[in-house]
């Protein structure tokens, strides 16, 4: 039998493994966030719906009920924006783990653009939490002024460490092109290259999405979920219930390609160059980004949450520090390697 | 970070990483996951007010001894009156059973009462004859108890998972040597 050649193309195969798995990795992940957090405080968790599962069809059940839930407009609210940045905001979270690499050959872009994926990446995830500020604007109350004021002076507290972290990597790497990163990644990783910068970009990621104990933007205690205080519904499921962790999925991939070694087999040798070698290196990209989400989730269970200012001063004091001695680091590598 | 020294903060933050992942490991719940679990509490508690209406001489003693005023005095159709608890007020200090001067309030451990509406709470002299039937939730059911072990507080299992049983029927009126 024929197999018709658009069946085979890359970037069919590499929409649809994107799309299914990052879907599978997300309901994962909310789930074991609240089965730790559950274990941690001696509690039970998620477990009525389908107890033999440990309570996963949970996250099925909330789906449903945010899906069905009444959509409330507020009265003071801006309303062009109040109905469209949770869209864009989900789109742009999202859009990135479009934009890099797979595979050696699974990617939705061609070689030049493919260039600079991670770049691009970097770039559309910055702005994801400017939308963030606008959605605090446009939310009109006085926990989602609070909340997006905070959000803008986190913005300037973890941009520039985290970046620096990425730049430190290409400087080590020599390239900015995702697929030489990852084949110069196959015997020692990223994160063994540069432990500084790791350790920054852990820090500037659990800063980004808002993860313990650098949730101060919407910390339910503080500010009632900040700028999304206003939302219900599929509006809450795209934003703070849903599309922050949309966010998490494309920094943890960006954290795998970059820190984690992507698709860099264990044993030596490359993977098969078809189809099936191909999606295999795609799931072992997978699993990387789901250790890091794992990680990142994890936090939630043992950390306070931090005080703005001593963020502040902990971001601009010693994060910008490591990133700058990260950067050193990766100066030295430049030259010695 | 103010007045903290740095090793302390990274020895406290790895620490507490370690602390997660062993309870995430080895969980060690205390949840009594009703009604699959219900705690024993080994007749040490007060519970439900049952009434022998042959017993009572309407000497309204309970209705005055009562602290939340949760009783009530029905008159029934033999021209007596006989005690009515509200559980919406009753607290359990089982007081109108102390001051019974005929034995004619008893105590039982039925914890587990649950109502719909407030009018069902209002519970008349005829209710109170019989004890509440609770439904079969669950095939099995568990006892279990909170114990230290080791200066720390764990769930223990009493026994394996048996059948859910209904509860006793309605006791009745015991001779008493006058």
């Amino acid at each position: 039998m024929e197999i018709p050649s658009w069946l085979l193309s890359p970037r069919l195969w590499d929409f649809l493994f994107d799309g299914v798995v990052s879907t599978l990795i997300l309901l994962t992940i909310v789930w074991a966030e609240r089965k730790i957090a559950a274990r941690v405080q001696m509690r039970v968790g998620p477990l009525h719906v389908s107890p033999r599962l440990g309570g996963y069809f949970q996250l099925i059940a909330d789906a449903v009920r945010f899906v069905m839930q009444e959509v409330i407009i507020t009265v003071d609210s801006y309303r062009v924006l109040f109905v469209a940045l949770p869209p864009l905001f989900v789109a742009l979270a999202l859009m990135p783990s479009f934009m890099v690499p797979l595979s050696p050959y699974l990617a939705l872009l061609s070689r030049p653009s493919l260039h600079y994926g991670i770049i691009m990446a970097l770039a559309v995830l910055f702005y994801l939490f400017i939308i963030v500020v606008g959605m605090g604007w446009a939310v009109n109350n006085r926990f989602a002024y609070i909340g997006a004021a905070r959000e803008a002076l986190i913005i300037t507290a973890y941009e520039i460490p985290l970046l620096d972290a990425f730049a430190s990597m290409f400087l080590t790497y020599r390239t900015i092109d995702p697929i030489e990163i990852v084949a110069k990644q196959t015997y020692i990783v990223g994160a063994l290259y540069n432990p500084l910068a790791f350790i920054v970009y852990i820090i500037g990621v659990a800063m980004a999405t808002s993860r313990f104990p650098f949730e101060i933007a919407d910390y339910e205690g503080d500010v009632a979920t900040g700028p999304y205080s206003d939302f219900s519904s599929i509006f809450l499921a795209l934003t703070y219930a849903g599309g922050i962790y949309i966010a998490l999925f494309s920094y943890s991939l960006l954290g795998a390609l970059v820190f984690l070694g992507g698709w860099a087999p264990i044993a030596p040798g490359p993977w098969p160059a078809d189809l099936w070698g191909n999606l295999a290196a795609a799931a072992w990209v997978m699993i990387k980004t789901f250790i890091l989400m794992l990680f990142f989730v994890f936090l939630r269970s043992v950390m306070p949450v931090a005080r703005l200012d001593h963020t502040l001063s902990f971001s601009w004091r010693w994060v910008l520090t490591i990133a700058v001695a990260a950067t050193a680091v990766s100066a030295a590598e430049y030259f010695l390697l | 970070m103010a007045g903290q020294k740095v090793g302390e903060a990274i020895r406290a933050v790895l620490d507490v990483i370690g602390l997660g992942l062993k309870y995430t490991l080895r969980p060690e719940r205390l949840t009594i996951y009703y009604p699959y679990e219900v705690p024993d509490y080994m007749g040490r508690v007060r519970g439900w007010i049952g009434l022998w209406t042959e017993r009572c001489t309407s000497c309204m003693i309970c209705a005055r001894i009562c602290p939340t005023n949760a009783i009530k005095m029905y008159m029934e159709k033999n021209g007596r009156r006989y005690p009515g608890i509200d559980y919406g007020r009753c607290i359990m200090c089982h007081y109108c059973i102390d001051a019974c001067p005929t034995y004619a309030l008893y105590p039982t451990d039925m914890r587990d009462l649950a109502f719909y509406r407030h009018e069902d709470m209002m519970y008349t002299p005829d209710m109170m004859r019989r004890p509440p039937q609770v439904p079969k939730l669950v095939p099995q059911v568990v006892k279990v108890v909170h114990e230290y072990s080791g200066g720390r507080v764990v769930k223990v299992r009493l026994g394996e998972p048996g059948e859910h049983k209904p509860l006793p029927p309605a006791p009745s009126v015991p001779v008493v040597e006058s």
